[in-house]
């Protein structure tokens, strides 16, 4: 419609409106009925009658001339000069933006070159003139296989002028416009007599054949090149051939283009009432074409790498720039709007040129860099690979175009192809390929069937792309409540009419029971409507994901856990939540509890998964009793769904969204619940019967998914496993002697200094033996866990080398199978794993810098093990150094200082062990502030409490040793203060109280006494 | 104005050249149109739209902020107005040579193109070509011109404008400085009578 709608329409004559309808729709290829819109008009009918004929016949014209026009335009002989310079003209090739562009024959060097002229009717700007010259000066620098030479430039006679080699081939513009108007059934369509339009289409059939590169040679002639055409043909018994075959042999420098007119009015006159043709489907693209085409512009990238080197950007890249030799070679032409890449390069009013369908959106703000060319060269890309022109940049979005997804307009286009055109084109320069050479190697890797770069944001990345913006869940708030208040009307209003709906169906099924059509009809209505429900709530629940995914990207408060030592976490909660945390995430739990119980009835599976995810948050709020209740619905309704669904269990067998897989989740969500809670033999519970949905021969448990879910929840296992582990032999460097000697299992001369104060009431009572044959117990099953988690995160990552929460989940495998090997003695083992984690964390931040979770996890792996000997100070001090580097971009997020806090008491265990003890006393105090300051910001979580009281413990034991008795003992003081009040106020649940009434006893027995 | 024109030239005062850029480009199929229909066919040959795009681009963009200033039109007419100006430069140019006695090229106001009746008249009449050819069409468009002459001005430009350059009420409204309403009346009355008009000089055979 190339009308907009003007309102008011009460202003307007009824017979005019009708008219403009009727024009629009005439417009757009249709026929209307003339009488049809007489009938709804009966008190104008005549009038509307004569008006319409009017519109008919003046459409008609204005679409036959429009064609005329174009056609002439196109065909226009131009009085042409005769020499130029050192050049004589020949004849006109084509036409672009600047100028003319020729076929001349060098006299002085009897070749054959293309020239361009630059339009006398623009060549009156100096401006223009001197960017002429600037272009051609440029241009004449790079020296490329993929960049069209620039031979010279000239002038004569007021005529501007510059030479290049001549291509003798069409320009991706033309072989698309080819490729668009083939005709599907017979691949065929008659080309005009007209060398142009014959090359365009000897390139285009074969881009889609097989064969890359013609039979010979290109030849001198125009005679051999119908040869060459009717021999290169893929189709021999092509009656077409003929056609090929007999068109127009070398004519010579007298070639009149204007022979096609004629012909085409014949064709358009023809075509009588349906002027406008009606849009053909066009032809299915095969494979071949496809990787042509990413092979083409990989060659363009890499020339456009080249010339960016040379400091030159390009600045129109466009499939009419783009030329195709008659190798099959990619050339780049018309560096028209070269220009040196020059730092902060503004341009100023009126520079902005060149073709604003092709350009990026800071090109049009007038700035650009390589990136732009890279953009340029995707929208090429895309254009070539769905035969559509790129849409028009939007006026109100500032620049950006419509995401299309490519394969919506073409299905037969290869998804890493699609994702390569996608990244090229982000509107947002950082998230393009950074380099031209980055784009041609990600399509060498597609083209040699290997991972490409470009993925798009599973939720795996939207997590690490949503940590890097902002780790603190809290500031989102606002806006992400406005979101969800609007989600939660919308869906709560259509859900409520869905339900009605579907009731509704439900009773017309019942009554319909005669009519078995009836019956389907109804089955299917409800099928789609329900279909349409799961849909809209998959959108919600997708971006609720994003909110959690926020929580769990910001890392573990549980790194000071370890240090601890400690049966089960003190904390009800992962996370360390702000009051605006909380009140966001009660917002959510509403939600979705609400959203659980509408749409249980009849929508079954995404029911569960709302139901675990208000499981998820009561976790989160530490409401750990509504939480297991929660989870054990969802558990309910997701088997009640498998079994009463079959379409939708047969939809997706081993989708993301199998009930499997759904259900699996659950039991993953429900381990953890009672790992927290501290019920161990729940948790191992709740793993078997994960191991039962995910058993290895279902296709659920065969499925990425599943295992690497199966991998993750044993993993969790480990850690737990760990933790007990751990609990005798923290590594504090606890120096005073005169602590209760708890039988560290396995003391030997591999740890420094005693054994730390252990932990809890057993350890006293039951013998040392005994002790340590639990301990060993648990050791070992730790490490049957770890060693399956390790073997099926290899053989994910094996699969997929390129999925970030596989490598990531690896890395903390392998973290925590040093640690054991470590406990067990083993030194040997531990460390090519921690090695191997090391590699991995470190590529994972090298492709995201600005990740912070990477970083986080890296600072805590760099932190395993060291300190346990000498070799390990550099590894510390580089986690020391991360850990900085994380508190100080991340200012607000408890969990890196918390890290900064843990990593700052490792040091200063290693420095005092080496002596260094000024040193490790300042690392210490400076840890206490930090945990002093968490403590007073978060009173009621405990552990920071606890990590407090440590480490001054720590502190006192360093002072201790240093014979400064009066610094300790101020310091026992304060710990012992802080402790006591924390005992006697707080609200503390049965763990707590045990674990800080024991530190505190420790912590009286370290004051030496009077 | 519409709301949507006030909506453009919000944008244009907030974003200036980038948001010229994009309704620019918008409007490019638009003004292409318009420039192949206003063009002189002897000089269409030689002069490539994009050229004539290109130049009213650089005037746009110089004359921007005055046009905000005080912006009497809605934008994409604005635009339109530079094209056509564009358009009677390059006239100028190609013609300063040669004075074509035989037609009256300029109208007054109205802009010094080429003649809308001729070039209507031209085109309808290739719609009703008889089998017979070329010379019984110059006769006929003789006779289409005369017939086309006797209706006022301002119907012949409506209709030129609603059809040719497929303009829209509103935006026809603000070229020829009418009211909406008189707009609309006049093009359903001009329709209405070149319908009597092709009726007769087709010898009632409309296809």
């Amino acid at each position: 419609m190339s009308t907009a709608p003007d309102l008011p329409e009460a202003e307007r004559h009824p017979v005019e409106l009708l008219a403009e309808e009727f024009a629009d729709r005439m417009r757009a290829g249709e026929l209307p009925d003339v009488e049809a819109y007489c009938r709804r008009l009966p008190e104008h009918s005549q009038l509307l009658r004569a008006v319409l004929s009017t519109v008919q016949a003046t459409e008609r014209a204005s679409g036959h001339h429009e064609a005329v026009a174009r056609a002439e335009s196109a065909a226009a002989t131009v009085v042409m000069p005769q020499t130029a310079g050192d050049f004589q003209l020949l004849r006109e090739i084509g036409r672009g933006g600047m100028g003319i562009v020729y076929e001349a024959m060098q006299k002085s060097l009897k070749r054959r070159v293309a020239l361009k002229v630059v339009n006398q009717f623009i060549a009156g700007s100096e401006k223009q003139l001197r960017r002429f010259r600037r272009e051609a000066e440029s241009a004449a620098r790079l020296h490329h296989s993929n960049i069209v030479p620039v031979y010279g430039f000239g002038e004569d006679q007021g005529l501007q002028f510059y030479a290049m080699q001549l291509i003798e081939g069409p320009t991706l513009a033309e072989v698309v416009d080819v490729l668009r108007e083939l005709d599907p059934v017979s691949f065929e369509t008659a080309p005009s007599p007209d060398i142009r339009a014959l090359r365009a289409h000897a390139a285009a059939r074969r881009l889609l054949s097989a064969k890359a590169l013609p039979s010979h040679s290109p030849a001198a002639g125009q005679g051999d090149l119908t040869a060459e055409l009717a021999a290169s043909s893929p189709m021999s018994s092509d009656p077409d051939q003929t056609v090929l075959a007999t068109a127009p042999a070398n004519t010579g420098g007298d070639f009149q283009l204007t022979q096609s007119l004629p012909a085409a009015a014949e064709t358009m006159n023809a075509a009588g009432a349906a002027e406008r043709a009606a849009k053909k489907p066009g032809i299915n693209l095969p494979p071949e074409y496809f990787r042509h085409i990413a092979r083409g512009t990989a060659a363009a990238a890499n020339g456009l790498h080249y010339a960016h080197g040379q400091g030159i950007l390009h600045r129109d890249i466009k499939p009419a720039n783009l030329l195709l030799d008659p190798d099959g070679t990619i050339r780049i032409a018309d560096f028209g709007l070269a220009r040196a890449i020059e730092p902060a390069a503004q341009t100023q009013t009126g520079e902005i040129v060149g073709t604003l369908r092709y350009m990026s959106p800071e090109q049009l703000r007038g700035q650009a860099d390589q990136r732009t060319d890279v953009y340029a060269l995707g929208l090429t890309l895309q254009e070539l690979l769905t035969l559509q022109p790129p849409g028009i940049p939007l006026m109100s979005a500032g620049g950006q175009r419509e995401t299309v997804s490519l394969r919506s307009l073409r299905p037969e286009v290869p998804r890493d192809l699609e994702m390569i055109a996608q990244k090229a084109c982000s509107a947002e320069p950082e998230r393009r390929y950074q380099t031209a050479a980055e784009l041609e190697a990600d399509l060498l890797r597609f083209l040699e069937d290997r991972p490409i770069l470009a993925r798009p944001a599973g939720l795996a990345e939207r997590v690490y792309r949503w940590s890097r913006r902002n780790p603190q869940l809290a500031t989102l708030s606002a806006a992400t409540l406005l979101l969800m208040l609007s989600v939660v009307v919308i869906l709560g209003v259509s859900n409520r009419r869905i339900q009605r709906l579907l009731t509704a169906r439900d009773k017309q099924y019942e009554r319909a029971e005669q009519s078995l059509q009836d019956r389907s009809a109804a089955l299917q209505t409800a099928d789609r409507e329900r279909q349409r429900a799961e849909k809209n709530l998959q959108l919600a629940v997708t971006a609720f994901e994003e909110v959690f995914a926020n929580i769990s990207a910001r890392g573990r408060a549980e790194v000071l856990l370890e240090e601890l030592g400690g049966e089960e976490s003190l904390e009800d909660t992962t996370a360390v939540l702000s009051a605006a945390d909380v009140t966001l995430l009660e917002t959510l739990l509403g939600f979705f509890d609400r959203l659980a119980a509408e749409n249980s009835r009849n929508l079954g599976l995404t029911a569960a998964e709302a139901r675990r995810r208000v499981g998820d948050i009561q976790r989160q709020l530490g409401r750990l009793e509504d939480a297991a209740m929660s989870y054990q619905q969802a558990l309910e309704a997701c088997r009640g769904a498998a079994t009463g669904d079959a379409t939708a269990a047969a939809a997706t067998v081993s989708g993301r969204n199998s009930p499997a897989i759904v259900e699996a989740r659950i039991l993953h969500e429900l381990q953890q619940l009672e790992m927290r809670r501290g019920n161990l033999p729940a948790a191992l519970q709740a793993l078997q019967q994960l191991r039962a949905v995910l058993s290895p021969d279902s296709a659920a448990g065969q499925s990425a998914a599943g295992r690497h879910l199966l991998a993750v929840s044993l993993n969790a296992l480990t850690a737990m496993g760990l933790r007990q582990g751990l609990e005798p032999r923290s590594r504090f460097r606890a120096a005073t002697g005169g602590l209760a000697g708890f039988p560290a299992v396995g003391a030997s001369g591999n740890l420094r200094g005693p054994g730390a104060p252990g932990g809890f009431a057993g350890a006293g009572t039951a013998g040392a033996g005994a002790v340590e044959a639990v301990l060993e117990q648990r050791l070992r099953r730790a490490a049957d866990t770890n060693a399956e988690a390790l073997r099926i995160l290899r053989q994910l990552t094996a699969e997929d080398a390129s999925n970030l929460a596989w490598q990531l989940d690896l890395a903390r495998a392998l973290r925590d199978s040093a640690r054991i090997a470590q406990l067990q003695q083993d030194w040997p083992a531990a460390e090519p794993a921690v090695q191997e984690a090391i590699k991995i964390l470190e590529s994972l931040q090298r492709q995201y810098p600005e990740t912070a979770l990477f970083q986080f996890e890296l600072a805590d792996v760099l932190g395993t093990l060291s300190g346990l000997r000498p070799g390990d100070l550099p590894q510390l001090q580089r986690s020391l150094g991360l850990s900085r580097q994380l508190t100080e971009r991340y200012r607000g997020v408890p969990e890196y200082r918390s890290l900064l806090a843990a990593t700052l008491s490792r040091v200063a265990g290693v420095s005092a062990g080496q002596g260094q003890l000024t040193r490790a006393e300042s690392d210490l105090q400076e840890a206490v502030e930090i945990l002093h300051s968490l403590a007073e910001q978060y009173p009621e979580a405990v552990t920071w409490h606890m990590a407090l009281g440590r480490t001054r413990q720590q502190l006192a034991g360093l002072y201790l040793r240093n014979n400064r008795v009066q610094q300790a003992l101020a310091v026992l003081q304060d710990a012992i203060t802080e402790l006591e009040r924390v005992v006697n106020g707080a609200k503390l649940n049965g763990r707590q109280r045990p674990a800080l009434l024991a530190m505190l006893k420790r912590l009286r027995e370290m004051q030496p006494s009077e | 104005m519409s709301a949507k024109t006030d909506e453009e030239l919000e944008l244009l005062h907030r974003d200036g050249e980038a948001a010229l850029a994009h309704l620019f480009a918008a409007s490019q199929p638009q003004l292409e149109r318009i420039l192949r229909f206003r063009i002189d066919p002897r000089i269409r040959g030689r002069v490539e739209s994009a050229d004539v795009l290109q130049e009213t681009w650089l005037t746009a963009a110089r004359r921007l902020r005055e046009y905000l200033q005080q912006p009497t039109v809605s934008p994409f007419v604005w635009l339109r107005q530079l094209v056509l100006q564009t358009l009677v430069d390059l006239h100028r140019h190609e013609f300063r040579q040669r004075r074509d006695a035989g037609r009256e090229v300029h109208k007054g106001n109205a802009s010094p193109l080429a003649d809308t009746s001729l070039s209507m008249a031209d085109i309808l009449l290739q719609q009703l070509t008889t089998p017979s050819g070329r010379l019984v069409r110059e006769e006929e468009i003789q006779q289409l011109q005369q017939a086309l002459n006797a209706l006022p001005e301002l119907d012949r430009e409506v209709l030129a404008l609603r059809h040719f350059e497929q303009l829209s009420n509103l935006q026809t409204a603000e070229v020829l400085q009418l009211s909406i309403t008189a707009a609309s009346n006049r093009y359903v009355r001009a329709a209405a009578r070149l319908a009597e008009i092709l009726q007769r000089t087709a010898g009632g055979g409309l296809p």
